[in-house]
């Protein structure tokens, strides 16, 4: 499928979706899906390959690809981000579990927080057990989980989230503070009250 | 943590993280306003602040494969490392290896690493790791997490897992002197800790009291999960190691099928489950042999029952005989597809006998007990099903013949009797003992075809027999059962089952001599209310109500034959009961369905008159009460009068039987209705009493059983309920925490269960209440113009959520009849929200 097919089928998906059509998220998860995957393990190879790249948004890149200019409402364009944040959230969760399983025997494998920089004091997380905490914040903090699928995941910046979730962008960095160090105690060592029950 | 907890929470680390560290400890003591529980929690957070700078600041894309750290293996002395692990001390050494304590040095925690000693390759641990990621999905605070597996450096595989505190299952009963009731409660924690496990398709294959660890608190944590698969040499693809699996596998608590090497399914669990409960009752292990021979065990665990736990534990016999012996039994059931068929289940099965209501297990019946022999081997069933088959259908056609030849009548009777028995053997035991046999449903259809075609030559052959006729047509309807009643585990086939039910009705239509007798009337008086059921699950609502109809004016008959009849009253007004019910389904007839709902009560009034004393009456005229009161909609005045009659009976009911868990849900149902009807009649100050008092009780049933979601889904309904009464009585800010409540338990129940149209329709109705909630605040004129534009904003957000909602179920095409409005509606309030915005921004 060409760009300019897979673009007009992306946008007509959303008009439908918008005029209340349920399904079409459905429609639009696999053309969103493979485009995702696709630019991500692009992203991946060049990166390997010693190529230092600016801080992007993939979902920007497949949006910009499979809309482009053409005209969506901003409810549209939210549920487009969303979506494509999700399922960024899974094909890097994916990677990251099939990268523990293969490598050395499926040791755990920790990732660096500041990967690009020096080795430095801050946490080392692991992707997965991330996604699993998110998980476990979305239980009691929506918004808040969604925020960092948004940001960490979707790539996306506050002012976009802002506009997207219909709040101020003040909230939203609220949002991002309260959340990390929810996750970071999630990541660490024992339960607590929080999310023990 | 309810909605506004969090909300708290969060408002208060805000508030922390504002302030330089010197003022935060006043900040708090001021903040959390002697919330010892609020302040911990805050605190534990904030802990966190230094570590948060820079933490997934960076995309998750730009993290890449470069950086991931390196774990190097090391020896595993005290102070030695394993990858980021530093081995703190051995713990002990386990029937799979050695255990360690560990610090994970990246995040500062403990953890358990589980070094296996033997028996397992790389590859086929590199495969078990790959096959069981899921291993690792595995998120129950019952369940100790598996963090992941590694190599050391000379090749020996290991688990990371979480480090958990405490003593082993029986260790910890035994210590803190646990009672039967406190025992049964813990026990009931990790059957839903392992039903988590095998919702998410893993087996844990090894449970034991030694894999059952009890913290300080008292919370019981399951290690070890699905990692016995390693051992199974079906699993982990590695060639049978027998010498060391037996050892292993800690024969005592494995189930027949384990020790069998057959294929182990999540009822190998539960057997292990009712091996551990035997045990935490008695104290003593189920099997026991003289032998040190593990073969001698492994013989009486596959072949014998397990022995009543009361026959073991003689200075507990009172306690357990009856309904314990029956649980823990039905768990250890040789045959798997016999035993509970889920953990929930068991653990249910447990809550019921705690709360001394009557209880799933039973002792096995006569009729299995003969039937067993041909359930151990399916193939065996079905040749057996398919010898009884060819028998039956020789027999026919020599019967036929003798018949028509009318020569030795006397003979032929004879025969035609043995047909009888046999068919009757067919349907009513060999099909019952298949029924729940994996696999057996070609078999089950089978037999009800060929059960179908010698009922056709019998019917045939039956003319003027009368007692053969009631026989064929209750055949007939059996048949019928199997095939599709909505009540019964059936074969789907409700066109079938149709046809079936239709024979049946033919059968005693055209038999003038046996319709003529009540009890002939009387089973075709239930047989057309199970067509009604049958059509009610095809969907065909005419039809159904043509049946309903039908049955009643058989009990009505009959009622009037035999007015002192008390099973026939109760009949009949059961008749008018479902007829109403049914009616409900066509809004054109609410008359009508008033007039049954009148009768009903009508009856129910004087069947009290002349047994004032029975409970079970003076529930159902309540309950009559209640109907009459629901169906007088819109009339309301009539409705609250009517549901007001009902309350005080069922308030009156639930306060004289206080255990009884019915009682009270039909007094909720009541109260429930009854406001309800006074928002109808906007008599919302009496509405909000009513439903504030119905709060509570929702709460209490909610919480006595957190797994039951009806219990869940009715107090996220009340939370709306009541959010919208306080919105309607003028007190929006009041609603707004109900409401939020509604909406948060009503997401996660539909997100569970996301097919339910009731699900979605009740959270679209908790959007409704929220945006309604808005509006009053967007329509108070003493608020800023700009708050008021806010407000005016979030409820028109609320009401797109909605729209959202029921957009969905339109999508499905399960919108209600009634609510083919609502998306129209939604729309108007949309661009009321909008012309209110315009007209402040002005």
């Amino acid at each position: 499928m060409s760009d300019s097919s897979a673009s007009h089928e992306v946008t007509e998906i959303l008009r439908q979706w918008g005029e209340g059509d349920a399904h079409a998220s459905d429609r639009l998860m696999p053309l969103v899906y493979d485009e995702l995957r696709r630019l991500a393990r692009s992203y991946l190879r060049q990166e390997r390959g010693g190529h230092t790249l600016q801080p992007t948004a993939l979902v920007h890149e497949a949006y910009l690809r499979m809309v482009g200019q053409r005209e969506v409402d901003w409810k549209s364009r939210a549920h487009f981000f969303s979506i494509a944040a999700r399922l960024m959230r899974r094909i890097l969760v994916d990677h990251a579990r099939a990268r523990n399983a293969e490598k050395r025997g499926g040791g755990v494998e920790l990732v660096s927080l500041d990967a690009m920089n020096e080795p430095s004091e801050e946490p080392a997380f692991e992707l997965v057990a991330l996604d699993g905490a998110l998980e476990e914040l979305a239980k009691e903090y929506p918004r808040q989980s969604q925020v960092v699928e948004l940001r960490f995941f979707g790539g996306l910046e506050a002012r976009e989230i802002a506009g997207m979730l219909r709040v101020s962008e003040k909230t939203i960095l609220r949002d991002w503070n309260f959340a990390k160090l929810w996750l970071l105690r999630a990541l660490s060592a024992s339960p607590t009250p929080g999310h023990a029950g | 943590m309810p909605a506004d907890r969090s909300e708290r929470v969060m408002d208060v680390v805000d508030g922390a993280l504002a302030l330089p560290a010197g003022e935060r400890a006043a900040y708090l003591d001021s903040a959390s306003a002697g919330d010892a529980v609020l302040r911990a929690e805050v605190e534990s957070l904030l802990r966190f602040e230094a570590a948060a700078g820079r933490f997934i600041e960076q995309p998750a894309v730009q993290l890449d494969a470069a950086h991931w750290a390196t774990a190097e293996a090391a020896g595993l002395a005290p102070g030695a490392m394993l990858g980021e692990h530093r081995i703190i001390e051995r713990l002990g050494e386990g029937g799979m290896g050695d255990v360690y304590l560990a610090e994970d040095t990246s995040l500062g925690r403990k953890v358990a690493i589980k070094v296996l000693k033997r028996g397992l390759s790389a590859d086929g641990f590199r495969q078990f790791l790959r096959e069981e990621r899921i291993l690792a999905a595995l998120n129950d605070p019952h369940i100790a997490r598996l963090y992941g597996g590694a190599m050391t450096p000379d090749g020996q595989p290991y688990f990371v897992m979480e480090y958990v505190e405490g003593n082993d299952l029986d260790e910890y009963c035994a210590l803190h002197g646990l009672d039967l009731r406190g025992r049964l409660a813990l026990f009931r924690q990790v059957c839903a800790a392992v039903n988590y496990a095998h919702q998410h398709l893993v087996i844990h294959r090894d449970l034991k009291p030694a894999n059952i660890r009890v913290t300080p608190e008292g919370e019981p944590m399951l290690l070890d999960f699905g990692i016995a698969k390693l051992l199974d040499p079906e699993g982990s693809g590695e060639p049978a190691q027998t010498v060391t699996m037996a050892p292993v596998m800690t024969p005592e608590y494995a189930s027949p099928e384990q020790l069998r090497n057959e294929p182990v399914t999540t009822a190998s669990d539960i057997y292990s489950l009712g091996v551990v409960l035997f045990e935490l009752l008695t104290g003593k292990r189920p099997f026991r042999v003289k032998s040190q021979r593990v073969g001698d065990l492994v013989r009486a665990i596959t072949e014998t029952e397990a022995p009543r736990p009361s026959a073991v534990a003689p200075d507990r016999r009172r306690e357990l005989a009856g309904d314990l012996d029956n649980i823990v039994r039905m768990a250890m059931r040789l045959e798997p597809e016999r035993r509970y068929r889920s953990a929930a289940e068991f653990a249910d099965d447990i809550r019921r006998h705690l709360e001394g209501l009557p209880v799933i297990a039973r002792k096995e019946t006569a009729g299995y007990v003969a039937a067993k022999f041909i359930q151990r081997n399916k193939v065996g069933v079905i040749a057996a099903a398919l010898v009884a088959l060819s028998l039956i259908g020789g027999m026919i056609a020599t019967f036929a013949q003798a018949r028509r030849a009318e020569r030795e009548r006397g003979r032929a009777e004879r025969r035609f009797d043995e047909v009888r028995r046999l068919a009757n053997s067919l349907m009513f035991e060999i099909h019952d003992s298949v029924q729940n046999l994996a696999g057996s449903t070609p078999t089950r259809k089978l037999i009800v075809g060929r059960s179908l075609e010698y009922l056709d030559i019998l019917a045939a052959e039956a003319a003027g027999n009368e007692a053969l006729q009631r026989d064929l047509a209750t055949a007939y309807e059996k048949v019928g059962d199997i095939q599709g009643n909505p009540y019964n585990p059936n074969l789907g086939d409700t066109d079938g089952a149709l046809a079936s039910y239709r024979k049946a009705e033919a059968i005693r239509a055209g038999a003038p001599g046996a319709v003529a007798t009540p009890d002939a009337k009387f089973a075709q008086g239930l047989s057309g209310r199970s067509m009604g059921d049958i059509l009610e699950a095809k969907g065909d609502v005419a039809a159904m109500v043509d049946y309903y109809r039908r049955s009643l004016a058989i009990f009505e008959e009959l009622a009037r034959a035999s007015p002192g009849d008390e099973k026939v009253q109760d009949e009949r007004a059961r008749a008018n009961e479902t007829l109403g019910d049914g009616l409900s389904r066509l809004p054109e007839a609410t008359s009508e369905r008033r007039r049954c709902y009148d009768r009903l009560l009508e009856l129910r009034l004087e069947w009290l008159a002349r047994f004032p004393v029975n409970p079970r009456y003076e529930r159902s005229l309540a309950l009559a009460y209640l109907k009459v009161g629901q169906a007088a909609m819109p009339d309301a005045d009539r409705a609250v009068a009517s549901i007001r009659k009902s309350l005080g009976m069922l308030r009156s009911l639930a306060e004289r039987n206080p255990t009884d868990e019915r009682a009270r849900r039909d007094f909720g149902q009541a109260l429930f209705s009854l406001g309800n009807a006074f928002i109808e009649a906007r008599e919302f100050a009496a509405a909000l009493e009513t439903r504030r008092e119905l709060k509570p009780l929702r709460e209490t049933m909610a919480k006595a059983d957190p797994t039951n979601q009806q219990a869940q889904f009715d107090l996220a309904a009340t939370e709306a309920d009541l959010a919208e009464a306080l919105t309607k009585t003028g007190q929006p800010s009041l609603a707004l925490e109900p409401g939020r409540r509604a909406v948060a338990m009503l997401e996660a129940i539909s997100a569970a269960d996301p097919s339910s149209a009731l699900f979605t329709r009740n959270l679209g109705l908790a959007q409704e209440k929220m945006a309604e909630v808005f509006v009053a605040f967007g329509a108070n004129p003493a608020a800023s113009v700009s708050e008021r534009v806010a407000h005016w904003e979030e409820a028109r957000s609320w009401y797109e959520r909605e729209l959202h909602s029921f957009a969905a179920l339109q999508q499905r095409g399960a919108l209600r009849p009634s609510d083919a409005d609502v998306p129209a509606t939604l729309a108007e309030k949309l661009a009321q929200c909008g012309k209110a915005i315009e007209a402040l921004r002005k």
